[in-house]
């Protein structure tokens, strides 16, 4: 044991950190607002004069009232842990010579004390069982984003003095774990480990699919003739969910470990090669073609609703009171333009026609929204779609117990008449392929699913509250409906007049919450294109953007002026993308995974393709529908 | 002794300030974009691993600037290199033009050093899906390779964003010393004798891991990069008050850890398992040990010495 440290004790002394010689320097200039920083600033500066002491040791890092040469260790004063005035333990105080002072005690005492001392503790990161498991582990998912978070704090140390606009080591995105990203559900907050209950979960699959097709039902049920309509409901629910169940499941059946994959890469590996990337181009296509056919609908029904509304605000103004009651019924099919074009059509009913006018109108929020920066607000406002929603079917279920049914199967003179089965039943088909679609974002949305052994049965229940959900209003409509049934048209509200309270109401709220999902349709098209063509991590040009939103938005425009008749393009849109999502591609997946692994079995084959070719029939069929 | 040189060279944007400041724990600076006709050059007079001076440099730019510059300086430049990294960013849609200006700095450095070695790191995979990662590194390095010879370089993929630019600057360092196989094996004497579980050596500047030694086999492999990031925090927290980061002790009932300078050119990691043992006692220990290693440093450096 040496009295005095020998060996390299120059090496305290100097400056060698980088940090203070860099030319160009820590900004420590920057950091003398803390009065305690000033005043241990001075302390430090008033030692590092290396000067020499009597015996020609340098006597440098000392403070002059400790004792210097002393090197015996005290037993006495190990260190203890915690210590409660400072989080860091001082190093054994004793051990003088070269370390003849700590930093601690040279900077003096802690500026905590027992009253204000912090009660953050270091940030712990739940360390996984350590268990039995010995030898080297593969990362699990806790693992890893401790690191990334040791990485994250240490870089944001990094970034401390430059302006928060400085992109320079930023976490990205695509960096950032995605149990971040929580969808905001109102009174909900997410929990610790960022995963929802099933009940959360399935209240959010039910929220997706619910859409426009509901308004769709009562006149697409009627189209399939009432036996037909019911067995086709039943059974597209039933089919819908079984290969939703199939693409939950793929990357299980393949047997691919690992995180869930999208379903483009899932196919991308499955099929592997040209084969794959084919397979890609086409999930790509056909889920943009899906998005900006809602988009285009969406136009439509926003151009009624505003119209709608508009009317109700107007004649309120006008002060004409409706004395009809809210009994009165409207029949769009009869009505001619003759009918509809008053004499002496006022200022207002020239310039707010559903048709010709409003849908430009309509461009005016959007050009205020597409630039709105903070998203959250559209969360919101998309709540008020599942309120409408129970809004509707509460009316719909008052109203058809007031009309009492009006339908007869058997006669066919009565003006009820509904035939059991009818020729066009591929209407009803095609709008319930849309109406059942969630088989491009069923995966992503079942990750956030605490159990994930409960994903099946979750998915399972929510198909069945769906299915209670459309059925109702589509069946009972239809059958208490009490003008002839050819009056019933592809949205429900527009038999009704405009000044309906209720309906005015609803479609008010309805009005809001499209307006908020049309952008976010619009981000997901932008995304799927410009992620297809340029990668991941393709660069955000406005100049895109603009030119895409202004196709987009021009093409939805169009379509409400020159043809809006939403139930023909629901159903398109429906019976093609369901060709691909629900029939087409988890069928085949499913057959080349078990063919890959030797376990395809004649019965599945059968069964499998004949979805394909039902799917394929109902495309097909569509066409044939004049 | 001479200093010699570390470049760090690539082109302009392809993230070397940001690596920097991370491997070096540098503060960002404020204005990171380099506009107008001076060439950025940071001369930072870090001591790293010894005698080395690292060097930042901007290629790219205003070409015709560059290549004068380039022309006239270069000499200056490319004299007494002992190490050049070349970063290149994958996403980078000049590939062409990246190659050329590699390869003019691969002759600068056959005209002036020689004996430098080269290292290429494929900087921002994290921007490639991860399942292509492997496949485009493997072209960048063939390709690389080709374009190197006669000199050899030594490729890495790196992104900030995980453990591989860690990973692969550790790779470095170690490349770097002498005889790390006679360090590694005084280590591992070295902890036997003190009963420690685990003993490191980090650089000293950029707490990259030189060598350890470990009884058992931990499961956290990226641990080393963790406990730099951890302690290269600390030191710039030290650094805002103008203090020194010296050494640390963290203790708990299963363990004890003790962080210490080593060497001129290290610093020390030891972890205890058995807490009856005094911290008393290890820091004897390890003081005791430093002066055999610095003896060992100091046999390494005249080595290399002589060998120049």
């Amino acid at each position: 044991m040496d009295k005095h440290g020998e060996g390299p004790s120059l090496g305290d002394c100097e400056m060698i950190f980088g940090d203070g010689a860099d030319s160009r320097g820590t900004t420590t200039e920057d950091e003398k607002e803390s009065e305690d920083g000033k005043e241990m600033e001075g302390e430090m500066r008033r030692e590092v004069n290396t000067t020499e002491d009597a015996s020609g040791q340098p006597k440098c890092n000392t403070v002059t009232d400790l004792p210097y040469s002393d090197c015996l260790p005290h037993a006495a004063s190990l260190p203890r842990f915690p210590d409660e005035r400072t989080p860091l333990i001082r190093p054994s105080s004793s051990f003088t010579g070269i370390y003849s002072s700590s930093w601690s005690t040279t900077v003096g005492p802690s500026p905590y004390t027992s009253d204000n001392k912090p009660k953050r503790r270091p940030f712990h990161h739940a360390v996984a069982s350590s268990g039995s498991t010995s030898g080297a582990r593969t990362m699990d998912g806790s693992t890893i984003d401790a690191h990334l978070f040791t990485r994250y704090r240490y870089y944001s140390r990094l970034r401390a003095d430059v302006h928060p606009s400085e992109q320079a080591l930023v976490i990205p995105d695509h960096v950032v774990p995605p149990e971040l990203f929580l969808p905001y559900i109102p009174g909900h907050t997410p929990d610790a480990d960022g995963k929802q209950a099933s009940h959360i979960t399935i209240i959010a699959i039910w929220n997706t699919m619910m859409g426009t097709s509901l308004m769709t039902m009562p006149w697409a049920f009627g189209q399939a003739g009432f036996a037909g309509g019911l067995i086709i409901m039943l059974g597209m629910a039933a089919l819908s969910l079984y290969t939703a169940i199939r693409l939950l499941t793929l990357q299980k059946t393949i047997g691919l470990e690992g995180p869930s994959l999208e379903l483009s890469r899932v196919c991308l590996q499955l099929l592997g090669g040209t084969l794959g990337r084919l397979t890609e181009c086409v999930t790509v296509s056909f889920s943009v073609l899906t998005l900006v056919g809602a988009q285009v609908v969406y136009w439509v029904l926003m151009s009624n609703f505003l119209f709608n509304t508009g009317e109700v605000i107007y004649d309120a103004m006008n002060g004409e009171i409706h004395n009809d009651s809210s009994s009165m019924l409207l029949c769009p099919p009869n009505m001619t333009h003759d009918d509809l074009s008053i004499p002496e059509p006022s200022m207002f009913h020239r310039w707010w026609q559903q048709d010709l006018t409003v849908p430009f109108y309509l461009i005016i929020p959007f050009l205020f929204i597409l630039n709105l920066r903070n998203a959250k607000i559209f969360t919101y406002f998309n709540s008020l779609g599942a309120i409408s929603v129970l809004v509707m079917y509460l009316f719909v279920i008052s109203k058809a117990s007031v009309w009492g049914f009006n339908i007869s199967v058997t006669d066919p003179t009565d003006i009820f008449y509904v035939p059991l089965f009818k020729s066009t039943f591929m209407c009803l088909t095609g709008t319930l392929s849309l109406a059942y679609f969630i088989h491009n974002c069923v995966v992503t949305i079942m990750q956030g699913n605490r159990h994930q052994e409960n994903n099946v049965r979750d998915v399972t229940v929510a198909y069945v509250l769906v299915a209670a959900t459309y059925i109702p209003i589509g069946v009972f409509f239809y059958s208490t409906f009490p003008l002839p049934k050819y009056c019933v048209v592809d949205n429900f509200l527009d038999n009704f007049p405009p000044h309906d309270v209720v309906l005015a109401v609803v479609r008010g709220f309805l009005f809001f919450q499209i307006l908020t999902v049309y952008p976010l349709l619009g981000f997901f098209i932008r995304n799927q294109l410009f992620t297809y063509f340029m990668g991941p991590t393709y660069e955000y040009k406005l100049w895109r953007v603009i030119v895409l939103n202004t196709c987009l938005i021009t093409l939805s425009v169009m379509v409400a002026v020159l043809y809006p008749n939403i139930g023909f393009i629901i159903r398109w849109i429906g019976a093609i993308s369901g060709l691909a999502y629900i029939f087409v591609l988890p069928c085949v997946t499913y057959m080349v995974a078990l063919y890959s692994k030797d376990q395809l079995q004649w019965y599945q084959l059968v069964f499998h393709c004949g979805i394909i070719l039902l799917g394929i029939g109902n495309f097909v069929c569509q066409f044939l529908i004049k | 002794m001479m200093k010699k040189k570390v470049l760090l060279m690539g082109k302009s944007g392809s993230g070397k300030t940001s690596m920097r400041s991370i491997i070096f724990a540098n503060y960002i600076a404020r204005d990171t974009s380099r506009l107008g006709a001076t060439i950025d050059v940071e001369h930072s007079h870090v001591r790293f691993l010894g005698n080395l001076v690292l060097n930042l440099w901007d290629c790219g730019g205003q070409e015709a600037f560059m290549e004068n510059y380039f022309a006239s300086q270069r000499d200056n430049i490319f004299r007494n290199v002992e190490v050049l990294i070349y970063v290149f960013d994958v996403e980078s849609r000049e590939l062409e033009r990246d190659m050329h200006y590699y390869q003019s700095c691969l002759e600068a450095i056959l005209q002036n050093s020689p004996e430098a070695r080269v290292f290429c790191l494929i900087h921002k995979m994290d921007l490639v899906q991860d399942d292509q990662r492997d496949l485009i590194f493997r072209e960048r390095e063939e390709d690389l390779k080709r374009l190197s010879k006669p000199l050899e370089c030594v490729c890495f993929r790196t992104s900030i964003w995980d453990e591989t630019l860690y990973k692969a600057w550790s790779s470095i360092v170690y490349e770097l010393i002498p005889n790390v196989k006679e360090l590694e094996q005084n280590l591992k004497d070295f902890a036997n004798i003190i009963d420690a579980d685990e003993v490191l050596l980090f650089e000293r500047a950029t707490f990259l891991v030189i060598s350890h030694y470990r009884m058992r086999p931990h499961r956290d492999v990226n641990r080393f990069e963790k406990v730099s990031n951890i302690i290269k925090q600390f030191k710039l927290s030290c650094s805002k008050l103008a203090a020194h980061f010296q050494s640390m002790e963290v203790r708990n009932s299963n363990f004890a850890a003790f962080i210490d300078i080593f060497t001129s050119n290290t610093y020390c990691m030891v972890i205890m398992s058995d807490a009856s043992i005094p911290s008393a006692a290890t820091l004897i220990n390890i003081r005791n040990a430093r002066k055999h290693f610095e003896k060992l440093e100091r046999m390494n450096q005249g080595h290399l010495a002589l060998s120049r």
